[in-house]
């Protein structure tokens, strides 16, 4: 199975933290709050078409509201093939890390 | 009213268009949500600034993409503009070449025109650099100087809050500066405040510029003066002795100064030197020194001005009253009151000086930058009329290339790339010119530049801006016309071609209609310099010589001039206050007997010695000449030409024995000179008078006696030396003089004839090109006539004539745009040399013979190729 690279595991993370509430802005919050950086509104949506296009995810479009200035909003939500890609990155990252202890990579003092 | 409630509509649009997103993502609502998210936790203008942020953020990758996809495109564009270039070889030469004319001659005046611009900026503080200047009301209308008193820089500092410090500098005049052995005369030696060195960039090689002009006696020199007194000895800590009494001790080594600075000097004194000549005073009422003034920040001007105007207005008036001499004076001279209470101070930026100053080089930039654009056009215009020109050739291809798929935007593409590979390529065909030319522009211009400046950032940015411009302009037409062609009809054979070949027609008579223009300024320039050169001065200038006489050389000159004239090689000897080929000395204080006492007259004023109309050769009208045998002509007797007695309202003769009082000397005047010009034959003559005055001396003049120059220059320094052993020999003759006020002209007119040459050329050459592809396209008709029994005379008659109703034609436009631009140049000159109306004809026919000579090459060419040949093709 193909492997995800790291900032598609984080969205999809991310997505899938967000629940129901998973659209471009809140998605940005959530990378920032992972990576501790401010991620560019466009930064974002590429990724997002390439988890859609690879079936990760899929788009639900909602109402549009006032606040949006009458636009709809573009929900996202994880598709099975996104849950069982996530399990398997975890899987991935736990044999890949095993025995490693957290200081390992500190540098020497 | 902008809408607040949603982000910048110019920044969603953009946004839009770049990230290719479309609203699969939504994101147009999400950028909204983001804004008005911002906007109500950090206020609309963080939001609006945020926004923009963004737009910032997809833009590289934007363009990124752009230029990835249209690699493969562009690649292909330019495979095709190679080709059609190699195909066409003679047309891309004759493209390539007349661009890189163009572009060369572009080039040049760019690097110049940055020179121009760069002076002064060399400054670290350039920003905040002002020149102290006043204006004060003259009475002939506002008279501008960059002149303050001696003592307002540290009171300026002091009570002003927005100037950060001042420096003064002030001329002590020309010193005889002696070192050892040497002995020179230096007029370039300022005074100055020793923080000059904080205030510009003028970096020492030697020595601390903290101290280097602190205490009193110390020196600075550049380089080059240090040479010149040193060798390659080390100068630091040796004495230099002015006027043979003040010893100074040389404390810094000054870089030599950029040619781009307007302030230049060989040496720098203490300012408290010219306190110990006597010069200084603390009254702020004189302007004798210039002051440089650094602000805390360029806002500042605006308000620093105005308070210094104050400043000086309130301590000056309480010193006059405190003087009752100064008061009464003043009110008894309305002009100088007038100029006393219109002073006006104002701050003019450093680097402004050389644009904007008294040398108005703006002015140049202006001139000459329109000069090479219109070169450049004229280059572009070849590359055009060629395109439209073989449009029809090109149209088969057009037309394929649409009726296979090719978008009209693909072929745009691909005209811009043709043109823009011509323009890249004629680039760099210029860059070598440039190199090659670089050294007879230097000489041109009085500018000192090497190849390296083509590597300047600015030059280089410059260079690309000339190219891309000339591949747009160039290829513009073509693009934008033949892409637009319907394939139908192309391939039908049904092609308008009436509308390009109007354009082109105008084109080419835009062409020639400049070339007439330079051709016309060209010899206008060259007729008025002649003229000037010529014009009757009033006396003999040949064989005349002038010495300056400084320090205590006057004390001796009675000596001097009796052992020269007791030489044959000497024809005459006298002496004037001024440089006799420029007397700029005037006054309005002159005052005769039943003058209206409300009028005020200009005279130019000199003070000479006795022989002065011999020696200069100036013809009397009336009266007499100075008389040494009359004792009251010192000082007592006026000489003055012929202006003079029309102001008087009387004619020469009876002016003779009038009472004249003028700049403090009381007499008659004994004689009227004819009118003679005392300075630059771009002025008028002005009235003039002048008086013996033997305290007055500063220069002796002296006419050489017919034969050898050498040998009476040889005998001028023999005696000089003689009287004169402690001063070093220097000399001009008139000639030089009038050489250099001639000098900006004769540039100009050298440069027009350089630009003529070369829009002829590069018109001709587009001409050329013209003509073979009309001959080309004619060749069935032609074959035609000839089988029919056209002569061949007849068949050149018949290609040229259309040519030369063009070239023809551009005079008419060329001529009455050559006349009042020629007119406007030559208002500045007092007398000027009219506008011959021959220079007109003899411009537009030379252009027409030069155009049809070159187009009988091809029209001849092509009445004598064989018809049948003609009839076969196809």
């Amino acid at each position: 199975m193909k492997l995800l690279t790291l900032m598609e595991e984080i969205i999809l993370i991310s997505i899938w933290r967000l629940k129901d509430n998973a659209y471009g802005i809140t998605i940005r919050k959530e990378v920032g709050k992972a990576t501790g950086k401010e991620w560019a509104l466009g930064a974002i949506y590429p990724f997002l078409s390439r988890l859609n296009k690879g079936g990760y995810v899929m788009t639900v479009t909602s109402q549009a509201t006032q606040e949006r200035g009458g636009r709809h909003k573009i929900l996202y939500r994880l598709t099975d093939t996104g849950r069982d890609a996530l399990a398997e990155v975890r899987r991935v990252h736990e044999r890949t890390w095993d025995g490693i202890a957290a200081w390992a990579f500190k540098k020497a003092e | 009213m902008k809408n607040t409630a949603s982000p910048p509509r110019l920044a969603r649009w953009l946004l839009n268009r770049f990230s290719g997103w479309g609203d699969d993502f939504g994101a147009a609502g999400d950028f909204e949500e983001f804004y008005r998210d911002l906007a109500a936790e950090r206020g609309i203008r963080k939001a609006r600034r945020a926004c923009w942020k963004q737009v910032g953020a997809v833009f590289p990758g934007h363009l990124k993409n752009v230029i990835l996809w249209s690699d493969a495109m562009l690649k292909h564009y330019l495979r095709v503009a190679g080709r059609n270039l190699w195909k066409h070889k003679g047309y891309s030469f004759i493209n390539i070449a007349g661009l890189a004319m163009g572009m060369a001659c572009a080039f040049l005046v760019l690097l110049w025109v940055q020179d121009e611009l760069s002076y002064d900026r060399f400054h670290a503080d350039a920003g905040t650099l002002y020149r102290l200047e006043q204006e004060s009301d003259s009475g002939q209308g506002l008279f501008r100087h960059a002149a303050s008193p001696y003592a307002l820089g540290p009171i300026m500092k002091a009570e002003i809050p927005e100037i950060l410090d001042a420096v003064r500098l002030a001329s002590p005049g020309s010193l005889l500066a002696r070192a050892g052995e040497k002995a020179f005369f230096e007029s370039r030696v300022y005074a100055a405040d020793p923080q000059i060195f904080r205030q510009f960039t003028f970096p020492l090689l030697k020595g601390d510029p903290a101290t280097a002009l602190a205490l009193p006696g110390t020196l600075v020199v550049t380089e080059e003066t240090a040479r010149k007194y040193f060798g390659e000895a080390d100068p630091m800590g040796k004495t230099v002795i002015f006027n043979d009494a003040h010893p100074f001790t040389i404390t810094g080594i000054l870089k030599t100064i950029p040619p781009n600075s307007s302030l230049s000097f060989d040496m720098l004194v203490p300012f408290d030197f010219v306190k110990t000549l006597g010069k200084y005073t603390d009254s702020l009422t004189g302007s004798d020194i210039t002051t440089f003034v650094r602000l805390y920040a360029q806002s500042g001007a605006a308000t620093a001005a105005p308070k210094i105007t104050r400043l000086v207005m309130d301590r000056a008036l309480s010193e006059v009253q405190a003087n009752h001499e100064a008061a009464k004076f003043l009110q008894s001279n309305p002009a100088v009151l007038r100029r006393f209470q219109s002073r006006t101070f104002l701050l003019r930026p450093i680097v402004d000086i050389h644009l904007y100053g008294s040398r108005q080089a703006i002015r140049n930039v202006a001139i000459y930058s329109a000069f090479s654009l219109s070169i450049l056009l004229i280059a572009c215009i070849n590359f055009m009329n060629l395109a439209t020109a073989r449009s029809a050739v090109r149209s088969r291809e057009i037309g394929l290339r649409k009726v296979v798929g090719a978008q009209r935007k693909s072929l745009i593409g691909q005209f811009y790339g043709e043109s823009l590979l011509t323009a890249f390529l004629a680039g760099a065909a210029s860059l070598v010119f440039v190199i090659f030319l670089l050294p007879p522009f230097n000489g041109l211009t009085g500018k000192m530049m090497g190849p390296e400046v083509l590597l300047k950032a600015r030059s280089l940015l410059g260079i690309l801006a000339v190219i891309l411009f000339s591949g747009i302009v160039a290829g513009s037409y073509p693009a934008l016309f033949l892409s637009a062609f319907r394939p139908v009809k192309i391939l039908q054979g049904r092609l308008g071609g009436a509308r390009s070949s109007v354009f082109r027609k105008t084109m080419v008579v835009l062409q020639f209609g400049l070339s007439i223009l330079f051709l016309i300024g060209f010899g206008v320039v060259l007729r008025q310099v002649d003229y000037m050169r010529a014009k009757n001065l009033g006396y003999d200038k040949e064989r005349m010589i002038y010495l300056p006489m400084r320090d205590k050389a006057p004390l001796s000159y009675a000596a001097f001039k009796e052992r020269l004239l007791k030489s044959p090689c000497i024809a005459g000897v006298t002496a004037t206050r001024h440089p006799p080929t420029a007397i700029t000395a005037n006054s309005a204080s002159a005052d005769w007997d039943g003058k209206n006492p409300d009028a005020r007259f200009t005279i130019s004023f000199a003070s000479v010695d006795f022989d002065f109309p011999e020696t200069m050769k100036i013809e009397m009208i009336a009266g007499r000449t100075f008389s040494r045998t009359a004792a009251s002509d010192i000082r007592r007797a006026f000489l003055v030409n012929e202006d003079v007695p029309k102001l008087m309202g009387l004619d020469p003769v009876s002016a003779l024995g009038r009472r004249f009082v003028f700049r403090g000397y009381e007499g008659t005047i004994v004689g009227v000179m004819k009118n003679f010009h005392y300075r630059s034959v771009r002025y008028a003559t002005e009235p003039l008078a002048v008086v013996v005055d033997p305290k007055e001396f500063r220069y002796a003049v002296i006419r050489l006696a017919a034969g050898g120059i050498p040998a009476s220059l040889e005998e001028v320094q023999k005696t000089w030396r003689q009287v004169y052993p402690q001063y070093p020999f220097e000399f001009r003759f008139f000639d030089q003089d009038f050489d250099l006020m001639y000098r900006q002209e004769e540039r100009l007119g050298a440069f027009i004839k350089a630009l003529s040459v070369l829009a002829v050329f590069i018109a001709c050459l587009g001409l050329f090109g013209l003509a073979s592809y009309m001959a080309e396209r004619r060749t069935k008709e032609i074959g035609v006539r000839k089988i029919l029994g056209a002569s061949p005379s007849s068949i050149v008659l018949l290609l040229s004539k259309e040519f030369a109703r063009w070239v023809a034609a551009a005079n008419l436009f060329a001529w009455p745009a050559a006349y009042f631009l020629m007119d406007k140049w030559l208002r500045q000159f007092a007398y000027r040399q009219e506008i011959a109306g021959w220079l007109f004809v003899a411009a537009g026919a030379g252009a027409l013979a030069i155009a049809l000579a070159t187009v009988s090459f091809q029209a001849i060419r092509a009445a004598h190729a064989a018809p049948t040949r003609a009839l076969k093709y196809e």
